[in-house]
């Protein structure tokens, strides 16, 4: 039956998204990958370069369908590069000949076969020093991806029904996390072995697993729900190597890959966002209000989380005006439905800082503490939603119709009185910016209400979706409270210091696991 | 196995959950006072105090069970199975209530805020010790706006209630309180001008 699943994604999806599970399997057979294209430019007509355990280079040219003559013809002058040029690199000695590799999830005709073997043999007779081209079609592929899957295939009827619900999900909707993060843990990270190998085969099998669970939401371009699903694939896979403590030069490869597939679902959602000139999205009806401002909040937010990584991971890289223009023009749509929102909000305010806009960051961060304030203090009866409640929880609570038709899990708005979960790091985020006035101004009201906050055993348990070990912390802040003080605690400590190394990841995973917005990891991303 | 109807149980075990929890809040004074919190994870959870004390707790699981002849249930049918949920909300919000009041004395006698009458009847001194205890917050034009309920046994009802209204028909009592509510209006006046961000 997963046999079955694997092959209905690989014949359905395309090259940049089996890409990632191919690179895998490479990995897996003890090559060294030294090359992985990206935005769709192949460097001398390669996708992917490698080397294997016997100093043999390969290099792969990924393709998407069935190659008949016809679509062999269009390629032609690709391939042609693949076999004909070496490949510049340091760890390449240009004067050894490369293997070369037609990939494709597809059935290459009968035709193009005999095509490319009269090349090979011309190639041989005439000793032309070229490389030998093989074919790897969707039989290779699959034989490949289900070894690589290995043992790690649900086996107890509750995950198997889980992973069917995952695979067969609406994938318009949004990633169901919890559900995804189960299955991870139980099908993958959770397998009960001591062999080094064997975990991090779980490694690389989480990425096969991952690619072809996510099939619904590659067919449905469900760019930000493929970006969520592999941040919560890098968060749990982190969480699995800090705590079995794998050669970090194992794993930090497959991680990157991981990490690299989120962020070009990032870029795809951002090419579609500014090639769009309405921003509703599937059915009209229903849209607009709430729905609608709840989306623009998520894209400018998690577009601008993007800009700033890439600043950050290339101090060259020039913001894109055009997402600047495209916060500039929605951000009176922003929305803080519930605390889950926070991030978002974060995102922007950090963006604005970096191009140059800081009474946008300042008032941003104003209406955040006042509307926390606002909302949570007793006085109000419809408090603000901590973040472990979604938009869609959310709605499907506020909204009159929705309630009647969500009568069993309508949440109870009165248990959010009195507390709040963002409250201290919004408030430190104020003392880091030096923004005193606005802490000064709401601090009769910030002094009343409860802090909260979850506290992890050890720092990588941060990482887990849920976390059964822990303490759910409420803590009564002073009435009298220092500004020195304020400033000093915002600073970041010790806490949380084997985090550091992440501190790129750390923001998308904030986006995606917006109740990890604790004062402690804010001190970290929001250096 | 034989013919069901699992989605309609599925349905009216939700209603019935619904319901049980309504019970307990509406039949319930100090229940219904009392905020819901819904943890997602973690096994413990800690209140740390302005004064930096902390305090831990764990998770405690409270269960009601209900036997049912089949019997009951083939001629009551939802109607049978109703009342049965009657007793078990019973049963559960005397056990919360139980667990409510062993935290609130557990507590009270940590902080020294517990008054034992000694098997005494309530006399004046000790009303007023009781109220000098509490923490009063007031509105801007001085009324008190704090809800405090004396929550007693039923058998205790009536007696209380009596001895209430004649303590407080005594003009000295009177006097008394009045004076002890203007120095908690200052207290409470004070400790709000120290809600403040200092240097």
């Amino acid at each position: 039956m997963i046999e079955k699943a694997i092959e209905n994604w690989l014949i359905k999806t395309n090259e940049k998204n089996y890409q990632l599970p191919f690179v895998q399997t490479l990995l897996a057979k003890g090559h060294k990958v030294i090359y992985i294209s990206k935005h769709s430019q192949l460097e001398q007509g390669k996708d992917i370069v490698s080397i294997d355990s016997e100093n043999v280079i390969h290099a792969y040219q990924l393709k998407g369908g069935n190659i008949d003559l016809s679509a062999w013809r269009s390629i032609k002058g690709e391939i042609q590069e693949l076999i004909e040029l070496p490949f510049e690199h340091p760890e390449i000695d240009k004067k050894i000949i490369h293997c070369s590799y037609l990939v494709t999830n597809g059935d290459v005709a009968d035709t193009v076969r005999l095509q490319i073997n009269q090349i090979n043999e011309d190639n041989e007779r005439k000793n032309r020093g070229y490389s030998y081209l093989t074919v790897i079609n969707k039989e290779t592929l699959l034989k490949d991806f289900i070894e690589l899957q290995g043992v790690f295939i649900p086996k107890e009827l509750n995950d198997f029904e889980s992973f069917l619900k995952m695979y067969l999900a609406d994938g318009r909707d949004f990633l169901d996390k919890k559900e995804f993060f189960q299955i991870l843990e139980n099908v993958v990270f959770s397998f009960n072995t001591k062999l080094k190998a064997d975990k991090l085969n779980a490694i690389y099998a989480s990425t096969v697993l991952t690619s072809y669970l996510l099939h619904s939401f590659q067919q449905t371009n469900n760019y930000y729900a493929l970006f969520e699903g592999w941040i919560v694939l890098c968060s749990t896979m982190l969480h699995f190597a800090i705590e079995h403590k794998i050669d970090k030069t194992k794993w930090l490869f497959t991680f990157n890959l991981a990490f690299e597939e989120a962020i070009r679902q990032l870029e795809n959602l951002k090419i579609e966002v500014l090639s769009r000139v309405s921003y509703i999205e599937g059915s009209h009806s229903g849209d607009g209000g709430h729905i609608y401002n709840s989306r623009i909040t998520i894209l400018i937010g998690v577009l601008s989380i993007y800009e700033s990584f890439q600043k950050k991971r290339n101090n060259k890289y020039v913001t894109d005006l055009k997402i600047e223009e495209f916060v500039e023009d929605n951000i009176d749509k922003l929305c803080y439905w519930g605390e889950s929102a926070f991030p978002f909000f974060w995102g922007v305010i950090t963006f604005s800082e970096l191009t140059g806009n800081s009474q946008r960051s300042k008032t941003l961060l104003d209406y955040l503490v006042k509307e926390t304030v606002t909302q949570n203090h007793e006085k109000n009866t419809l408090a603000l939603a901590n973040p472990y409640y979604s938009a869609t929880e959310v709605f499907m609570s506020t909204d009159p119709a929705l309630r009647m038709l969500n009568i069993f899990d309508v949440i109870d708005f009165t248990s959010f009185k009195d507390e709040s979960y963002c409250i201290l790091p919004l408030i430190q985020l104020c003392a880091r910016r030096g923004y005193r006035e606005i802490v000064e101004e709401n601090w009769k009201i910030i002094s009343k209400l409860f802090f909260k906050e979850f506290s992890v055993e050890q720092d990588c348990d941060l990482l887990l979706y849920r976390c059964e070990k822990g303490v759910n912390v409420t803590i009564t802040p002073k009435q009298t409270k220092s500004w020195s003080e304020l400033i000093h605690e915002s600073k970041q400590g010790e806490e949380l210091k084997s985090l550091s190394k992440y501190s790129l990841f750390l923001p998308f995973f904030l986006a995606v696991y917006p109740h990890r917005a604790t004062s402690s990891l804010m001190k970290l991303v929001d250096s | 196995m034989l013919p069901d109807f699992p989605s309609i149980k599925d349905k009216l075990l939700k209603i019935s959950t619904l319901l049980i929890k309504h019970k307990i809040k509406s039949n319930s004074p100090i229940l219904s006072q009392s905020k819901n919190i819904r943890y997602f994870e973690g096994n413990r959870m800690k209140v740390i105090y302005e004064n930096g004390e902390e305090d831990i707790s764990t998770f405690k699981t409270l269960r009601a069970e209900r036997s049912m002849d089949s019997k009951e249930i083939i001629e009551g049918g939802y109607n049978f199975i109703a009342e049965v949920d009657e007793g078990i909300a019973q049963e559960m919000q005397r056990k919360q209530e139980l667990l409510l009041f062993e935290a609130i004395d557990e507590s009270v006698k940590k902080n020294g805020n517990d008054i034992d009458a000694g098997g005494r009847e309530l006399t004046q001194e000790m009303l007023l010790e009781l109220y000098e205890k509490l923490d009063y917050t007031f509105d801007g034009y001085g009324n008190p706006t704090s809800n405090y309920a004396f929550y007693v046994s039923p058998n205790d009802y009536e007696k209380l209630k009596m001895k209430l209204e004649v303590i407080e028909k005594d003009i000295e009592f009177t006097e008394r309180y009045n004076a002890l509510m203007e120095q908690k209006k200052k207290e409470y006046y004070d400790r709000e001008s120290n809600r403040k961000l200092v240097d």
